[in-house]
């Protein structure tokens, strides 16, 4: 355990703070608290000057699991992953479902500018092999920035690829046979001289 | 221009090619090694191969992996960690699979024989997965999520750009939090055409978060239209043409559902 412990640390320093390992047993072990590898929380967000430092003030940290209540004491104004808002969380299944045999452990909340999320690691055989958001939040005010730059996009006076001049097309991938009657498949026969 | 459509990863890949100061057949030959790649890098990273290293990692069966194999192994992991797990190959059904990254990937490595061999004016086109050789600049036309045949913008792109959506191929999108797919459809410009491929696919499944992830990225926009056709992108994207009423009542809509 102490030696997952270590390993997440030093591979998993940078992505998330690792605050609590559970064992697989289901036996929610005692917390342990970060490794020195992944400590200096006030540098582990890529975007701690952002707007999204005003909006953990309202969190309810009692709901969230043992997992994520960090003992870190830095003041909120800092926006230190360990006072971000887990209000929205979902709640962490201690030793949840690793996925092949693995010990999991979940990060702390980290504020990342648009809002927070933690992070759950799976380490199995000293490999990780499963990482997922554990939990989310999301911040208003950007929302409504974003807001201010949504436009809606016709549906019915598309452009017609005919009347513009492309190189190419990007779109979700088309499979071989899909592609005979693709925009593409015309550019490329276009081009051809 | 030389142009080549080589069927290769289960898509297309396109090649459009200014042989510059090369003969035609010199052009011709650097396409041949181009594609030569792609099929190395097919015949290595296909999931629907037995024998293919990537299957027979997933088997557990590779005590070693090759340089390739770790190098994409590593992409992964920083996939992971850029967009904040949104992109997680670790978490589809059948276990690691790197497909949405190794597309965008073999592009470039395919972009860049043809550099080598002294070309300036390329680009390749891998299913979708656009990147251009440096200092050359091409208009891309970016596929209308309602009408296969019509385009939704034109992009200027001199490096990269990527569209991920669930138009395609059906729904083969995953959400790593397990909740709904944000957007139809995802494109992202700019920086190296791995990352934008990896990006695409996490903007489409996470949309306004992922969004903000790219504001953050230097040289890096995107948008995403989400079921309704409404369309959100950084503040700095800008489009060639676009398909858009912007200015026209209906112009300010409400926040999409986070």
């Amino acid at each position: 355990m102490k030696r997952a412990l270590t390993l997440l640390g030093a591979t998993a320093a940078g992505f998330t703070s690792i605050v609590a390992l559970h064992g697989t047993n289901g036996s929610s072990g005692p917390l342990l608290n970060a490794s020195p590898a992944t400590s200096s929380p006030a540098t582990s967000s890529p975007a701690t000057s952002s707007p999204a430092t005003s909006s953990p003030a309202t969190s309810s940290p009692a709901t969230s699991s043992p997992a994520t209540s960090s003992p870190a004491t830095s003041s909120p104004a800092t926006s230190s992953p360990a006072t971000s808002s887990p209000a929205t969380s979902s709640p962490v299944t201690s030793g949840s479902s690793p996925t092949s045999g693995g010990a999991t452990a979940v990060g702390q909340t980290e504020n990342y500018g648009y809002g927070t999320m933690s992070v759950k690691v799976t380490v199995a055989q000293n490999h990780i092999v499963n990482v997922k958001v554990n939990s989310l939040t999301t911040l208003e005010s950007y929302s409504q920035q974003l807001a201010q730059y949504a436009v809606p996009i016709l549906k019915a006076e598309v452009l017609k690829a005919q009347g513009t001049r492309i190189s190419a097309l990007t779109g979700a991938t088309y499979t071989s046979e899909a592609y005979a009657y693709s925009i593409q498949s015309a550019l490329d026969k276009l081009h051809f001289k | 221009m030389i142009t080549r459509a080589e069927p290769v990863m289960g898509t297309v890949v396109s090649f459009l090619v200014d042989p510059g100061t090369l003969s035609d057949a010199a052009a011709d030959r650097l396409i041949d090694d181009a594609c030569a790649e792609l099929h190395d890098v097919d015949e290595r990273f296909s999931t629907w191969k037995p024998e293919s290293e990537l299957s027979r990692w997933r088997r557990g069966d590779v005590a070693v992996p090759s340089s390739l194999m770790s190098e994409v192994l590593g992409l992964s992991h920083a996939a992971q960690r850029m967009t904040k797990g949104f992109f997680d190959p670790w978490s589809l059904p059948g276990g690691f699979d790197p497909t949405g990254l190794v597309k965008g990937w073999a592009a470039e490595r395919a972009l860049a024989i043809l550099a080598r061999g002294g070309l300036s004016t390329a680009l390749v086109n891998a299913g979708g997965d656009v990147c251009v050789l440096p200092g050359s600049a091409f208009d891309v036309g970016v596929q209308h999520p309602d009408d296969p045949d019509a385009l939704c913008g034109v992009v200027r792109v001199t490096s990269a750009i990527a569209t991920s959506g669930v138009y395609a191929r059906g729904d083969h999108l995953v959400n790593p939090l397990g909740g709904d797919i944000a957007a139809v459809s995802a494109t992202v410009v700019g920086g190296r055409l791995t990352d934008a491929d990896v990006f695409a696919t996490a903007l489409a499944v996470g949309g306004a978060p992922v969004l903000y992830l790219l504001e953050q990225r230097r040289g890096v926009e995107g948008f995403f239209i989400t079921p309704d056709g409404t369309l959100y992108q950084t503040s700095g994207m800008t489009f060639a043409h676009a398909a858009t009423n912007e200015g026209e009542s209906g112009a300010r809509r409400s926040s999409p559902t986070l």
